[in-house]
């Protein structure tokens, strides 16, 4: 195998190594909007990314078991609120997979 | 670029919030609060004799709008778009836009008294007042300037419309041989935010309704 085809066959299996849990678009946009602002409550998530209810549910969970994100629920009055948050952790998985992208997609634009 | 992205993200999360309409009519009236005392009277239906009556009229749109304001973004707002902590470089961008706001007022104090104690002249060949001429331009650069920090683009009109209010209304009423000069101008001035401000928000609860989107 040459030098070249070989440095490719390693650039190309970075994407194999990519973060599951970060690559699906919904919590990409999640994890995104939470980084750009300290912090934001559920609704905001819901208008800003389009999802449903359940589906918004089921990707927090999944940032959450990853710690990527931080739920804090609490009552405002009857109702219940919850604030969510981009944990240190999310924040540089999220920095590492932009980057990791970066570099794969500059290095497959001349095809 | 992710940078860039990001920062994109923030600017359209937060300039979601002026979707609602309720900035507009807050500043709509605020002007009209300027503008419908000495409508009235050029209407003849009070007279500046009794200050009270235009005093009244004045603290009661201003307090209006201000109720509107607060209580619109915390019940009306806050429940349909959720509620965000932005980050430190718009929370920094937000103490400018208050500093701006303050000093705006201290120069509308001072002028004030300037113009009481007859300091700054009242009139002249063009029939503006100075403090009419210092009123448009501090507010064209305080709101432009709080246009600019908040990435509010419609403020940028509003600066314009706020500005020339008071100055073209003095000059119609000494150049032009209009029936109600500051009817015309605080029409053209104050009525577009109010339109724009009621559409928006009109148009915000019918996309927005209160219990559609909520919590599970």
């Amino acid at each position: 195998m040459s030098r070249q085809r070989k440095d490719d066959t390693q650039d190309l299996g970075r994407l194999l190594n990519t973060d599951r849990i970060i690559h699906e678009p919904a919590r990409l946009m999640i994890l995104a909007y939470l980084s750009a602002v300290e912090s934001a409550d559920f609704i905001f998530l819901l208008n800003q990314t389009g999802l449903t209810q359940g589906n918004l549910s089921f990707h927090l969970s999944k940032l959450e078991e990853s710690d990527y994100v931080a739920i804090e629920k609490k009552f405002i009055g009857k109702r219940p609120h919850t604030m969510l948050s981009i944990t240190d952790k999310g924040r540089k998985t999220l920095k590492k997979y932009l980057k990791t992208m970066k570099g794969l997609i500059d290095s497959l634009v001349d095809f | 670029m992710e940078q860039l992205n990001i920062k994109a993200l923030e600017k359209k999360a937060f300039r979601s919030f002026f979707r609602d309409g309720i900035y507009d009519v807050f500043l709509g009236t605020i002007l009209l609060s300027f503008g419908l005392p000495l409508i009235l009277s050029e209407f003849g239906w009070i007279h500046w004799k009794t200050m009270l009556v235009p005093l009244v009229i004045s603290i009661i749109l201003n307090v209006g709008a201000l109720v509107f304001f607060v209580f619109g973004k915390k019940y009306i707002t806050a429940p349909r778009l959720g509620i965000v902590r932005f980050g430190k470089t718009r929370k920094r961008k937000m103490m400018h836009v208050k500093l701006l706001l303050v000093i705006s007022v201290l120069i509308g104090v001072v002028t004030l008294f300037l113009t009481l104690f007859k300091i700054l002249p009242v009139g002249g060949n063009t029939g503006i007042p100075a403090a009419g001429v210092i009123f448009g331009i501090q507010v064209l650069i305080v709101f432009g300037l709080a246009a600019y920090f908040m990435d509010f683009t419609r403020l940028y009109l509003y600066a314009f419309l706020f500005a020339v209010s008071m100055p073209v209304t003095f000059w119609l009423k000494k150049n032009a041989s209009l029936a109600y000069p500051t009817l015309y101008v605080f029409c053209l001035t104050a009525g577009p935010m109010l339109v724009i401000g009621w559409t928006l928000f009109i148009r915000f609860l019918r996309q927005y309704s209160h219990n559609t989107k909520g919590e599970d």
